[in-house]
């Protein structure tokens, strides 16, 4: 056989070739690291095989590529810069992480995820009925009190429970829109005043 | 109640315009998503992730990936939706069921062409192979270089010397591709 083919055409005998049947794809967030360069090369080997391999993964990384932040040049006096700003950092951050939280704070470091944060006794996205709209989550051990918060999908704030005792909290109707989802969170408070935080779950209403 | 949320609300008043933007940017047309659609599941995305993100050093990079991510997801789900409905069981893409208007003839050539190709690509030294592959899937030199850590002038040899080879390959196959 004999084809004259030009590079239009190869791309598009390419496209056809490159679908990764039966394998899985890397999530959302692992093109985006990708995309971003926020990923190292052991990472990143195996991520560029499949999406060479792939045309719906090079599609959506296609998608997003044109977006990403552009890369900041590094001056070469960066590092002792940064060792510099660090060292006047480090005492700053002791007195920073300790003092009353503001409203001006923007890059707190979060306190990492505690193996005994509260979780929800609902399957995330549960259907609840609006006028009967309970959300409980398992007891943790030691707390003294709950904190929930019931806000909407742009995450404007719905409802508030402070110090709860038990491990379930009814929202009530007029609260909640007619339909839709609504995220929610349980705080657990502990003797010693520490908060232990769950994931952000979803709710429909229904 | 703190629950993390003064940090959150505090970053989103700072970045939620460049949230916003993103949104736009990221969005596909012709695909049924909105950019209104990217930012609340990135804005949900931030609430769940916020409190976990150490690397916070880089925020226009943290926004970019969540957004990014939830325009990936926006568009795999219309995607998902669109083939569910259009195509029958068995059918897709790749496969080697003829496209409305083809002749079996004509898809039996172009499933002999796919493998060809493919087999000539499979045969491309590395790391030519993976820069011929992503070209053919269209990504710049420039794209391929930020990708795989490559300068770019390196990416664009890579290529070109890629596609020769490829063209060589075919032709000894009995495929000529035309010198572009």
């Amino acid at each position: 056989m004999h084809h004259p083919l030009n590079d239009d055409d190869l791309r598009a005998a390419y496209r056809g070739a490159a679908v990764s049947a039966g394998v899985e794809c890397p999530s959302s967030e692992d093109l985006a690291a990708l995309a971003a360069g926020a990923i190292d090369a052991a990472a990143r080997e195996p991520l560029l095989v499949h999406v060479a391999r792939c045309c719906r993964c090079a599609d959506d990384l296609r998608l997003i590529l044109p977006a990403r932040p552009a890369p900041g040049r590094r001056p070469a006096w960066l590092p002792l810069a940064a060792a510099a700003a660090l060292a006047v950092a480090l005492p700053l951050g002791t007195w920073w992480v300790s003092r009353p939280a503001s409203p001006g704070v923007v890059y707190r470091q979060p306190a990492p995820a505690s193996p005994l944060a509260p979780v929800a006794e609902l399957p995330d996205g549960a259907e609840l009925p609006r006028r009967a709209f309970v959300l409980r989550w398992k007891p943790v051990a030691g707390a003294t009190r709950y904190d929930v918060i019931v806000a909407d999908a742009a995450l404007a704030p719905l409802h508030e429970v402070r110090d709860a005792s038990a491990n379930e909290v009814t929202v009530p109707a007029e609260s909640l829109p007619e339909r839709g989802v609504v995220l929610w969170r349980i705080e657990a408070i502990m003797p010693d005043g520490s908060r232990r935080a769950s994931p952000l779950y979803r709710a429909a209403v229904r | 109640m703190s629950l993390g949320r003064p940090t959150l609300d505090a970053f989103l008043v700072q970045h939620g315009a460049s949230l916003r933007r993103l949104a736009e940017r990221l969005c596909p047309r012709g695909m049924g998503v909105e950019p209104a659609e990217i930012e609340q599941e990135a804005r949900v995305r931030l609430w769940r992730t916020f409190e976990r993100e150490t690397n916070l050093r880089e925020p226009a990079s943290y926004l970019y990936r969540v957004a990014a991510a939830a325009a990936i997801d926006a568009v795999r789900r219309r995607r998902a939706r669109r083939e569910e409905t259009l195509d029958p069981p068995g059918g897709g893409q790749g496969r080697d069921l003829p496209a409305n208007g083809t002749s079996p003839e004509a898809a039996a050539l172009n499933r002999e062409l796919r493998e060809a190709i493919g087999r000539a690509v499979a045969s491309l030294p590395e790391p030519r192979q993976q820069a011929v592959r992503l070209h053919l899937l269209g990504f710049s030199t420039g794209e391929i270089g930020a990708l795989a850590g490559w300068t770019e002038a390196k990416a664009r040899n890579l290529v070109y010397r890629g596609l020769d080879d490829l063209r060589g390959r075919l032709t000894e196959d009995g495929i000529a591709p035309s010198a572009e």
